[in-house]
């Protein structure tokens, strides 16, 4: 599964028909709100899809290697949070240059970014965590045990505070629900751009994190063997 | 020389030079890809060197 090309070609078919096609597609005028940055629903907010499904992919390897402790399930746990973790960063900023047209200021303090801010400064203490361990099973232990938490922590930061509030992102006024984009704005014609986005984008952020761990098996193997 | 007031003359220079941006956007896309697609072989080729030894 891991080296068969199948799904690294589709990523690549996806990617390049959301880049192409991405800034062809009619996009709805909306009283002039949004004007061409509506098209970020194809580049943005699909690397925040991505960081989500990274997070609970590691997650999942989380629990299976406190229900069976081998060191590969960590391996799957860290490589896949760290580029989950990447493509949050690169969620944040480019909200944040969206948000500098947009909202006339990179950072407005708006609950979503607040949100997601903590939420990456959560799993970042997961790197801070494992360094600080030598003790390479309880290092593996420990920080599968902290996963849980930070993943635990995507809901209030994520999914539910940001929601409670008024925020200044599409759709996010009064009690539309905050979604991101409100569902009024996009037309099927952009859908039909924005799900091959999420899933080419996923597929892209699932192969670096399986390249690393094939790196970082490789590597553990030839280091047991010295 | 106001180039925005000319007809567009070709399709690059159509549609508010659109098209340059997402050729752009094309090729870093296939820069990245072509990276990727390295790197794999690459490691591929480390696993089989690998097997092979032992």
């Amino acid at each position: 599964m891991f080296k068969s090309w199948w799904w690294k070609i589709l990523s690549f078919v996806l990617l390049i028909y959301t880049c192409t096609y991405g800034f062809l597609v009619k996009i709805p005028v909306l009283d002039g709100r949004m004007q061409q940055t509506v098209r970020n629903l194809f580049f943005h907010v699909p690397m925040w899809f991505c960081m989500q499904t990274l997070f609970i992919v590691s997650i999942i390897y989380a629990i299976r290697f406190l229900a069976n402790p081998k060191p590969v399930y960590d391996t799957y746990s860290l490589e896949f949070a760290r580029t989950g973790l990447v493509f949050g960063i690169l969620g944040l900023i480019t909200g944040a240059i969206w948000a500098n047209y947009q909202w006339g200021k990179p950072w407005s303090g708006d609950p979503k970014q607040n949100g997601a801010a903590i939420a990456l400064l959560i799993y970042l203490a997961y790197f801070v965590l494992r360094g600080s361990v030598t003790d390479e099973s309880k290092r593996a232990r420990l920080s599968a045990v902290y996963n849980i938490f930070a993943f635990a922590m995507l809901f209030p930061t994520i999914w539910i505070l940001p929601r409670l509030t008024e925020s200044l992102h599409p759709g996010g006024q009064g009690s539309q629900g905050n979604p991101g984009l409100n569902p009024n704005d996009t037309t099927p014609a952009m859908e039909s751009v924005f799900l091959p986005a999420i899933i080419g984008w996923i597929l892209l952020g699932v192969w670096i994190s399986t390249l690393r761990i094939r790196l970082q098996n490789y590597k553990e193997k030839i280091l047991s063997r010295a | 020389m106001d180039y925005s007031k000319e007809e567009p003359t070709d399709l690059m220079n159509s549609n508010g030079k659109i098209f340059v941006v997402m050729t752009v956007v094309v090729v870093i896309v296939i820069g990245l890809f072509i990276y990727l697609i390295h790197l794999d072989r690459k490691i591929k080729k480390l696993e089989k060197g690998e097997t092979d030894k032992t």
